[in-house]
């Protein structure tokens, strides 16, 4: 069994195409089972976003499965196949895995460490897994990805630091105000980027919109469309000294807002902070204003600063995500590894208490006149002898396959199960089909996979009895 | 202090060394598992210091000065490191730590002997009365530290944000409006503390010391410079509304004033006014 990753996002495919390949919500169940239906495909996730379309899926031959995948995907959009092909990548293996977990950290994304793609990750795993294409192996892949991306983002800043001017507006007025909850906002003028900072202040909880503006329909526009009170550009001055954060953006020549009139307003609000954005050029806020104690004044180009540097910074913090990345990726081969020899641990461990249990009702028979407590203090110590006997070889067993690889490992539970003279797994067992399926899901050739125990004892069952001791 | 109490003692103080260095690397580089498993491993080593200390003496750690300094010390970094845990901010300790560290160090850098036994003090006055007065000025002092962290932070973000030159710590530290709020609170906490203890210790100094003299003493002449500047800090307040930069620059100067006055006045200059009674 492989995994494959296979997709196309914002840069190896134009927005054109994305969108032609892009799946809502409600189509994603019978896209899933489309594609889960190719006999190749044994599971499959699939992540669609404006910037990316991507299927992870388990199968058993990569190539092919991929060509398959890339069809059935093109065909579900009604598009033909060599429309898309030349723009998807694939990954296989531990690639695919290691991009799984670089796309759901942000790294992979247009605007470096963005967390949102973290929730369409959960939100792709959630509805595989609620279509039932989900399985073992796939489950434990995408909650790594997950934990992955959860420790870039809280051991790393690369999500920390806003990288657009209106986020870094919002981020920057929260640096001033301890919440942003019931505070009045001033916005001057209606450009695009004053509504989508005053956009992004709504998301974040400010109580009361004003909007100024020389036309007052325009601004009767924009307040309705916020929920806020639009008045004359005349009436800012008096406004000021009820409002926290000032967006201004006026094509207007001069200074809308003067020292004079900031000052007025700061007396009047006893001091309490006020933030001004200028974001418009020519310049709304005259710049003595920023030297007012109690006045924060970032103009356009301040605010791109910022955004460049935090930008630098995520760039640096990247590096260490990656780190993060490649030690999870790790983590995930090792937790693979152990996959090899997990139904022969399960077997030995099963073999181990069907012996205990037969020794001991054959004991308890020949002891018939045991109190209760005495029964159970023997089958304690019945239990306690095989856990004990059993536990260092399962841990070493457990040991020998994260860090040896699988090849070792599988070497070592076949000989675990020759030892015990282990039965071979019985495919229609379904607790064994799903070991079966997660062992199967390696990095190996699937004609390698020997089930532990080549060598086929009696077909019946029967507990070995060993030879009690005084059993004479 | 005996050597075991003395190793641990050295051993918390270069822990705390180096957790404050982590601290002030806060400003480059995002070394927050490093720098919180420092501070965590220095309180667990200050914990066995403070337990071997009370072991030793049998009494209350605020009898002397370097118990008193063990003590509000470990109080502190144990308040901060709850604080951290909750809300996963080391912001806070980058001023902490660093006065953590000059605490510790001044606080028993020049360790007196402890005595033998635990000497209540004269009789006249109940050693309720003065361990009461000892843990009220304690507590006030405790209130200064945080004023002190609240301004100083205070002073950082505003300056950053002015400069316009957000660092890694920037997005950090909590909001200048809430640091103003929390300064103002340690200030009233504290500047009500001092006052409590200044009022009890005014009761029982006379009886205490057997004469009328004491009040020229020169470390509650200090105490009460250093009450006039939190009064001076109330007054600010609110006659502003906001306190802004001076408010911060006056619970800074106020924690400065406390500090010398316990760390320094008490020790060299204070005629009356001994913690080893």
């Amino acid at each position: 069994m492989h995994l494959i990753a296979l997709g196309m996002n914002h840069r190896t495919a134009p927005v054109e195409l994305r969108e032609r390949l892009a799946f809502s919500a409600p189509e994603l169940p019978a896209a899933l089972t489309r594609l889960a239906a190719l006999d190749e495909v044994a599971e499959v996730v699939l992540l669609s976003t404006c910037n990316r379309t991507e299927v992870y899926a388990t199968v058993t031959a990569p190539a092919q499965a991929a060509a398959r995948l890339a069809a059935t995907l093109a065909e579900l959009r009604g598009l033909p196949a060599e429309a898309i092909t030349p723009f998807l990548y694939r990954h296989e293996e531990l690639e695919a895995v290691r991009h799984l977990f670089r796309v759901a950290a942000g790294l992979d994304s247009m605007v470096l460490g963005e967390t949102q793609i973290l929730g369409q990750v959960r939100d792709a795993y959630r509805q595989a897994a609620e279509t039932g294409v989900v399985g073992k192996y796939m489950h434990h892949l995408m909650h790594q990805a997950l934990a992955a991306a959860k420790r870039a983002h809280t051991e790393t800043a690369i999500s920390e630091m806003p990288v657009s001017v209106p986020y870094a507006a919002v981020e920057l007025a929260k640096k001033l105000f301890q919440s942003l909850q019931g505070r009045t906002v001033l916005c001057i003028g209606a450009g695009e980027m004053a509504e989508l900072t005053v956009r992004h202040l709504v998301a974040a909880g400010v109580g009361q919109i004003l909007v100024a503006n020389r036309t007052l329909e325009r601004a009767e526009k924009l307040a309705g469309a916020f929920g806020g009170r639009a008045i004359p550009l005349e009436a800012v001055p008096g406004a000021l000294q009820e409002v926290d954060v000032v967006i201004s953006s006026t094509g207007a020549e001069g200074y809308l807002l003067t020292r004079e009139m900031v000052e007025r307003a700061l007396r009047a609000r006893r001091g309490r902070p006020i933030f001004l954005f200028d974001i418009a050029v020519p310049r709304d806020v005259d710049p003595a204003v920023g030297e007012l104690e109690g006045a924060f004044l970032y103009n356009i180009d301040d605010l791109e600063q910022v955004v460049a540097q935090n930008l630098q910074e995520r760039a640096r913090e990247a590096v260490r995500a990656e780190a993060i990345v490649a030690e999870e990726v790790e983590r995930f081969q090792a937790w693979l590894n152990t996959q090899a020899v997990v139904p022969t641990i399960r077997q030995l461990r099963e073999k181990a208490d069907r012996i205990r249990q037969a020794e001991l009702q054959r004991a308890l028979g020949r002891l018939p006149n045991l109190s209760d407590r005495e029964r159970k203090v023997i089958e304690a110590l019945t239990v306690a002898i095989v856990n004990k006997i059993l536990n260092d070889p399962t841990q070493e067993l457990k040991r020998l396959a994260e860090d040896g690889g699988r090849g070792e490992a599988r070497a070592a539970a076949a000989l675990v199960a020759r030892l015990f003279r282990l039965e071979p797994a019985r495919a229609d067992d379904p607790a064994v089909a799903a070991a079966d399926r997660a062992l199967r899901a390696s990095w190996g050739r699937p004609e390698d996979c020997p089930v532990a125990g080549r060598r086929r004892t009696g077909a019946a069952a029967e507990p070995e009895a060993l030879p009690a001791p005084g059993d004479g | 202090m005996g050597s075991g109490l003395a190793v641990f003692y050295v051993g918390t103080t270069l822990a705390y060394t180096l957790a404050a260095v982590a601290h002030l690397m806060l400003f480059y580089r995002r070394w927050d598992r490093l720098t919180r498993e420092l501070t965590r491993c220095a309180w667990i080593l200050h914990t066995g210091a403070l337990a071997l200390l009370v072991l030793r003496t049998g009494r209350f750690p605020a009898y002397t000065i370097p118990e008193a300094a063990v003590f509000l010390t470990w109080l502190l970094v144990g308040l901060y490191l709850v604080y951290d845990w909750r809300s996963r901010n080391l912001g806070a300790g980058v001023f902490l730590l660093p006065v953590i560290f000059l605490l510790l160090v001044a606080g028993a850098g020049l360790p007196r002997a402890v005595p033998a036994s635990a000497p209540g003090p004269a009789p006249p006055v109940p050693v309720a009365i003065v361990a009461g007065h000892a843990l009220v000025a304690l507590f006030a002092l405790g209130c200064s530290v945080g004023a002190f962290v609240a301004g100083a932070m205070y002073l950082l973000l505003e300056w950053q944000l002015r400069r316009k030159a957000m660092g890694p710590l920037s997005y950090r530290l909590p909001s200048l409006e809430g640091l103003d709020l929390w300064g103002h609170r340690c200030v009233a906490a504290g500047f009500t503390l001092l006052t409590l203890a200044m009022v009890s210790g005014s009761l029982f100094a006379g009886r205490l010391w057997g004469h009328a003299g004491w009040a020229l003493d020169a470390k509650l002449l200090w105490t009460l410079l250093t009450w006039g500047l939190y009064a001076g800090y109330l007054a600010v307040r609110r006659y502003r509304g906001w306190g802004g930069r001076q408010a911060a620059w006056w619970s800074i100067l106020g924690f400065l004033s406390a500090a010398a006055n316990y760390l320094v006045i008490n020790r060299f200059a204070s005629d009356w006014h001994r913690f080893d009674l």
